[in-house]
């Protein structure tokens, strides 16, 4: 349970990201709009770097071939190496929500310098690149990542999923 | 998500089954209170039109003059060249000239001979959709479906037939699918052929996808060719092996296009029967086209789901022939494969010779309940096609 300071909120401008690392794990702080997003850096497929060099992407939708194509930008970040789509706000995949996602982090910016929001007893901590990289004197808002809030992951135990006629063949025999 | 897209809608189900109630045999007019069993169909069996001037009577005057003065030519479209070995069976009845499936006594003496076929499905490859002028096209597949049905389905109540409609116009094979659902139902499937002038996805065939549904017809893709262009991918082959094998790879792409133009998001309730063209070939392909579509999804947003759920829901296939299924073990685990005991729908393929027997297959499992599927289920929910449980064929 713990929730560390890793940027100042001037520091990552609308449309950036910034690559941190918390408890030994590589995460991609995102600012989309002045919304901030957090994702592990690794994309549960093959492993790419998914938040570092991944793209910020809509998400169309459409009823059907004849029909209009909703189209939203900002809502999905594709893999650089196959293109594979996770919603970048929940980390979800768009094709397999609940078996194929990526670690999603808390992420909010609360009022303050780093100086004035750190605990020194616990709760708040500093995030090492603001440690190490960046004057902690850093005037107005700081990102603060949680990463206290875990679920379980999925890579490597796919939960296997029947086909669907199969299953459902006592129905007509 | 994977097991609710495959029960059909409860009142889909209600329709079924008031079909049920009235599609029995007629010969053996059932008792109201009597119980049916699903039948065993056969899903693809060739009547063969011997000569193109058996249409005569079924054209009206300007086509059967325009016919006789062009000297009768004929569009036997040699799908299946009669000296090759995939013409004819071996021990199929023969006319005067040698030729199998030629009158329909022949056709119901050897296509019934073991006692277990219930009914069995006319697919008419005589190719008018080879006729390049869309009107005289249009009119030759009015009169081969009238002599399908004067011809073949009068003479047998367990003959059904599907309709052979001119792919060269879509709105004029709407227009011969609406035709034969409003007043025969024992046309009980669409015809299509696996290579067409476009691919079968493509807007300007929409008008077939729509009929078909409306109609509440399966469409079937049978191997053959309107020939306006080469029948391969890339180009002419240049011998009949090739032709036949390479149809393989134009199934792929009509699926692909099938599945990627939205059809069975436009047309929900379409059914579609693969016909002689093989099963084994299905898994590869499905697992390649869902690890491509992860990665190209926003080309196409209307597809929803796995193109290989999509698939497994809407897409059968017949087992003749059956791509080595009948060695041991080997049919299970193409089904085990493919991710559904549902797709797959018994043919012979008659009088069509391949390297195995139409029933075969059994060898190449040792579960009767698929077999079961296969023979009877399959088909069953396709066309509703149920004979009485006292009609004394095993259960």
């Amino acid at each position: 349970m713990t929730k560390y300071v890793v940027a100042s909120a001037n520091e990552i401008e609308p449309g950036q990201r910034k690559i941190i690392e918390l408890e030994g794990r590589s995460i991609g702080v995102f600012n989309l709009d002045g919304e901030y997003f957090a994702l592990l850096n690794q994309c549960p497929h093959a492993g790419a770097e998914l938040a570092a060099y991944g793209t910020i992407f809509g998400v169309s939708a459409s009823e059907g071939p004849d029909q209009s194509i909703e189209y939203e930008r900002g809502r999905s970040l594709r893999c650089p190496w196959h293109q594979w789509e996770f919603n970048v706000r929940t980390g979800e995949s768009w094709y397999d929500p609940r078996n194929t996602k990526v670690r999603k982090y808390e992420v909010e910016v609360i009022p303050g310098s780093p100086e004035e929001v750190v605990d020194p007893d616990g709760g708040m901590q500093k995030g090492p690149h603001v440690m190490e990289g960046y004057a902690i004197s850093v005037e107005g808002d700081v990102v603060v990542v949680d990463t206290s809030r875990r679920r379980a992951g999925t890579q490597g135990k796919k939960v296997p999923t029947a086909p669907c006629a199969v299953t459902q063949s006592a129905s007509t025999a | 998500m994977f097991n609710l897209a495959c029960f059909r809608e409860p009142s889909e189900r209600l329709g079924a089954l008031k079909t049920m109630a009235t599609n029995v045999l007629a010969e053996n007019a059932p008792a109201v209170t009597q119980s049916v069993r699903p039948a065993v169909v056969d899903c693809d069996v060739h009547p063969i039109l011997a000569s193109s001037t058996a249409l005569l009577p079924y054209l009206d005057e300007y086509w059967a003059d325009q016919l006789t003065a062009a000297l009768s030519p004929t569009y036997e479209p040699n799908y299946h060249p009669r000296g090759s070995a995939i013409a004819q069976r071996l021990d199929a009845t023969l006319d005067e000239e040698g030729r199998a499936a030629t009158t329909v006594e022949a056709l119901v003496k050897d296509v019934f001979a073991d006692g277990f076929t219930d009914f069995a499905i006319l697919n008419c490859l005589y190719a008018v959709q080879q006729i390049h002028q869309p009107r005289r096209e249009a009119a030759h597949a009015r009169a081969l479906n009238t002599w399908i049905a004067r011809e073949w389905l009068d003479h047998d109540p367990r003959l059904r037939a599907s309709i052979v409609v001119p792919m060269g116009t879509p709105r004029a094979a709407a227009e011969e699918i609406a035709y034969w659902a409003a007043q025969d139902d024992r046309f009980v499937q669409v015809l299509v052929l696996g290579q067409s002038e476009l691919l079968l996805g493509r807007e300007i065939n929409w008008p077939i996808w729509e009929a078909a549904e409306k109609a509440g017809l399966p469409v079937a893709i049978h191997i053959g060719g309107v020939f306006r262009q080469a029948p391969t991918s890339v180009g002419w082959p240049t011998t009949y092996l090739e032709w036949y094998v390479g149809q393989q790879a134009n199934l792929e792409a009509q699926l692909c296009s099938i599945v990627s133009e939205g059809i069975l998001q436009k047309f929900p309730a379409t059914k579609i029967v693969v016909t002689e063209v093989g099963f084994n070939w299905l898994p590869p392909f499905l697992w390649k086209f869902d690890k491509l579509w992860k990665s190209y999804r926003p080309d196409l947003p209307w597809v929803d789901r796995l193109p290989s759920e999509l698939i497994r829901e809407h897409v059968r296939f017949t087992t003749a022939p059956s791509d080595g299924a009948e060695e041991p073990g080997r049919l299970d685990n193409i089904v085990s494969r493919m991710g559904s005991d549902q797709m797959l729908v018994y043919s012979s393929d008659y009088p069509h010779n391949h390297h195995s027997g139409s029933r075969d297959i059994e060898a190449g499992t040792t579960d009767v309940g698929l077999l079961d599927r296969i023979y009877r289920h399959n088909a069953s929910d396709l066309y509703n096609l149920v004979v009485p449980t006292s009609s004394g064929k095993a259960e």
